[in-house]
């Protein structure tokens, strides 16, 4: 009733939008994240194992929507709790979204602030980058997805331009030796990647829009696996260039290794500003996905179809806003690590209480069918 | 079409954003910007108060004369930089108060080059003296690093266009030179200092012909300060060992007449196996390198018949691995410092024993047992191969 039957994505664009909502500020932190978990330099087999887990969870979550076709998550949670739970939770998800908005384009405003814009107000980027969010999301989910489309190829473009620059400076023994200390610390990094593949939670709601939504399993793989692929890349050239030890101390270690490079003979050099112009379309894709969930869990919430566009422009005071409550960076990470505890509630938690409701109600098998 | 007062407040506003455009209101002209290419630290006299915790720091900031840079071509005499002084006891207010002499904040992404005197290196941690550096996001990680003999003002003060670009093309000019470290930048210096491994920085000496490497500055991984130096036939011992060099030119004595060869070496290769025993670990190098016969005084010489070429080879393989065997005695015995990185490979060859040794590897280095194997094929003479007396 509440999904414009106009706004359909194809199969390919589900796949786009799970990896680039994925992408995000991860990029950039997660060689030290995982190293500071493994202490060796087996960091890119817990991404891999993590995108492993990442993907079983996804085709899960995909499975599960698919037993209420048509409808998204904020649909079936109505559906089957009633209409203050399901009030409850889809207020839980559109809250995870808003925060998750906030953390994206707070992260963009520092790291833009650092290293390409210092002397442009951090109101400025983050003002900026959020109208044209709503611009982008009142548009609808087909906009969104074709608009994603334009931006992966000019992100792998650029990341990897980036990345094998530093070749240059590679050293394969930075890698080795492999599974020194044995499996367990590989073991600990995978709770860090595993979560660093924050966006999964779209295909709660991506199957409902899908023309095809039998290949929503198929959609959320391939796209964990492209971000895998980016992950992996990125894990064993920064380690490889900048050691384990140097990593750990790094605040962005990928935009480090962009600093590390020195070409002879090119015009001009600062390659981090490359890194950083794809970084911040991918930033711009988690945002805007994030601020168009929000606006859809609120338009359901209130049951008004019109209402949708002044949700998005009344989300915008309340994203910005809460992005300045954490004061410092660490403040800011916090509220990272605080997004991976709210994910494992909307992607765990709530959809067992959910199946456990359907089955006893039996309505598990009614939609089924 | 009909104007409407809408249209006509449309129009209104697109010209009024057209003001807006004008893109020249951050405009500054280049030449008045402050483009600092390179800074040197040293030691300030300890004069005032303040100093009994901390020692004073002069930092020396240069900058190029953009004009003058042009205008070189003309046979203009003005100098294409000019150096600033100041003193404090932190780098980065040091460098701050330099402000009050400038017109414009200066523009510090385009640092090439971070010179340290060998006074401030041997007081003081590198990593506490180079956060400032390590931690600034203008400052790029490609900069290199060097420690002076003497003040690393003067470094900068000599030369003929802007010493801290010539510095850059000297730390890179390894062709055919094997007394020259690889450059060491700030991202690996970096790196070196977080594992608390001990490493060689390049050592540039000026006098008032120039300047030029006079070696490499030893600094402790434990106390990230500098405990000694390694002169050029050292640092050369050092490269052939870990395989940086590409070509060099080594000298030796036959063994049969006691004259002077002298070989083009090239197709340097290194390989360094550790083994345990016993808990007792010994390190086999094995170095390989082609030759070419390039000078020498036998006479009469001739290298078409006989065994010249093989004697040529004998005479600079002896040389070398005594060139070898000093340079490692002086390392294991005299600093207690493992430069080479023979840590890396026994933690890549045995790394359960690296777990429990790298704590106080510089120590265990000291101790271990290191074989050294080296093989020159002198392969060919040129285009002369025979010397009549």
């Amino acid at each position: 009733m509440l999904t414009n039957l106009q706004d359909r994505i194809t199969s390919t664009q589900t796949t786009v939008l799970v990896s680039s909502f994925i992408l995000g500020l991860g990029i950039l932190t997660l060689p030290r994240a995982v190293t500071d978990e493994t202490g060796t330099p087996d960091g890119w087999i817990s991404v891999i194992l993590g995108g492993l887990v990442a993907m079983l969870a996804g085709s899960l979550l995909a499975k599960f929507s698919q037993c209420f076709p048509g409808k998204t998550f904020y649909q079936y949670s109505q559906d089957i709790a009633g209409k203050w739970i399901g009030n409850i939770i889809c207020l839980y998800g559109v809250g995870y979204f808003t925060l998750l908005a906030s953390f994206e384009v707070r992260a963009m405003a520092e790291v833009t602030d650092f290293f390409l814009l210092p002397a442009t107000p951090k109101e400025v980027t983050m003002g900026m980058l959020l109208l044209a969010s709503a611009y982008l999301v009142v548009g609808g989910l087909n906009a969104v997805a074709r608009l994603y489309e334009g931006f992966l190829p000019i992100t792998v473009i650029l990341f990897f331009l980036v990345l094998f620059m530093g070749f240059k400076e590679f050293d394969v023994d930075h890698l080795r030796p492999v599974l020194s200390k044995g499996w367990l610390p590989v073991l600990q990094g995978v709770k860090t990647t595993s979560l660093s593949y924050l966006g999964l939670e779209t295909m709660l709601f991506l199957p409902a829009f899908m023309d095809k939504p039998r290949d929503s399993v198929k959609a959320v793989v391939v796209g964990i696996g492209i971000s895998m692929f980016f992950y992996v890349l990125t894990v064993i050239i920064v380690i490889g260039v900048l050691t384990v030890d140097d990593v750990v101390t790094l605040t962005f270690p990928t935009i480090d290794l962009a600093r590390s490079v020195e070409l002879e003979g090119v015009f001009f050099e600062r390659y981090e500003s490359f890194l950083l112009a794809v970084w911040i379309l991918q930033i711009f894709t988690t945002l805007s996905l994030c601020h168009y969930f929000a606006g859809l869990g609120l338009r359901h919430v209130f049951a008004n179809e019109n209402w949708f566009r002044p949700f998005v422009y009344g989300l915008l005071p309340v994203i910005y806003g809460l992005g300045w409550v954490p004061t410092t960076i660490n403040d800011m990470f916090a509220v990272g690590d605080l997004l991976g505890y709210l994910l494992l509630g909307l992607i765990v938690v709530i959809p067992l209480l959910l199946l456990i409701i359907a089955k006893m109600r039996g309505m598990l098998h009614a939609n089924h069918s | 079409m009909r104007i409407t007062p809408r249209t006509l407040l449309m129009l209104v506003c697109m010209v009024l954003l057209c003001v807006c455009l004008g893109g020249c209101w951050d405009y500054t002209d280049l030449e008045e910007r402050h483009l600092q290419v390179g800074e040197a630290l040293d030691l300030a006299e300890q004069s005032e108060e303040e100093t009994k915790s901390h020692p004073m720091i002069m930092v020396t900031a240069q900058h190029i004369v953009p004009e003058a840079i042009a205008s070189q071509k003309g046979g203009q005499q003005q100098k294409p930089y000019t150096n600033f002084s100041t003193t404090d006891i932190s780098v980065l207010k040091a460098w701050h108060k330099l402000f009050e002499r400038y017109t414009q904040v200066p523009i510090v992404s385009h640092v090439k080059v971070v010179v340290v005197s060998e006074d401030l290196a041997r007081k003081l941690n590198l990593n506490q003296l180079l956060m400032d550096y390590l931690r600034d996001t203008q400052i790029r990680y490609s900069c290199l690093l060097f420690i002076a003999e003497g003040r690393a003002k003067h470094i900068l003060e000599v030369g003929e266009d802007v010493p801290a670009f010539e510095l850059v093309d000297m730390a890179k000019n390894r062709e055919r030179i094997g007394s020259i470290l690889p450059e060491m930048s700030l991202q690996k210096v970096s790196a070196k200092m977080a594992a608390k491994s001990s490493f060689l920085l390049q050592m540039i000496g000026a006098s008032e012909g120039g300047k030029k490497v006079v070696g490499a500055a030893v600094i402790k991984g434990k106390s990230n300060k500098m405990i000694g130096t390694l002169n050029p036939g050292e640092v050369t011992a050092v490269n052939w060992l870990t395989g940086e060099t590409r070509s060099d030119m080594i000298k030796g004595f036959d063994d049969k007449t006691g004259q002077l060869v002298t070989v083009e070496t090239s197709e340097i290769k290194s390989r360094v196996r550790a083994q345990v025993q016993d808990g007792r670990i010994t390190f086999l190098v094995k170095v390989e390198a082609d030759g070419e016969l390039e000078e020498d005084w036998l006479l009469p010489g001739d290298a078409f018949e006989g065994d010249l070429l093989q004697r040529a080879g004998t005479a600079v393989e002896k040389s070398l691995t005594q060139m070898i065997r000093h340079t490692l005695d002086k390392l294991q015995h005299q600093y207690h410092a493992d430069v080479i990185g023979f840590g890396k490979k026994l933690q890549l060859d045995h790394p359960q024993v690296w777990e429990k040794m790298k704590d106080k590897w510089d120590e265990v280095f000291s101790e271990a047992e290191v074989k050294v194997d080296v093989h020159i094929q002198v392969r060919d003479y040129r285009t002369k191969g025979r010397k009549t007396k």
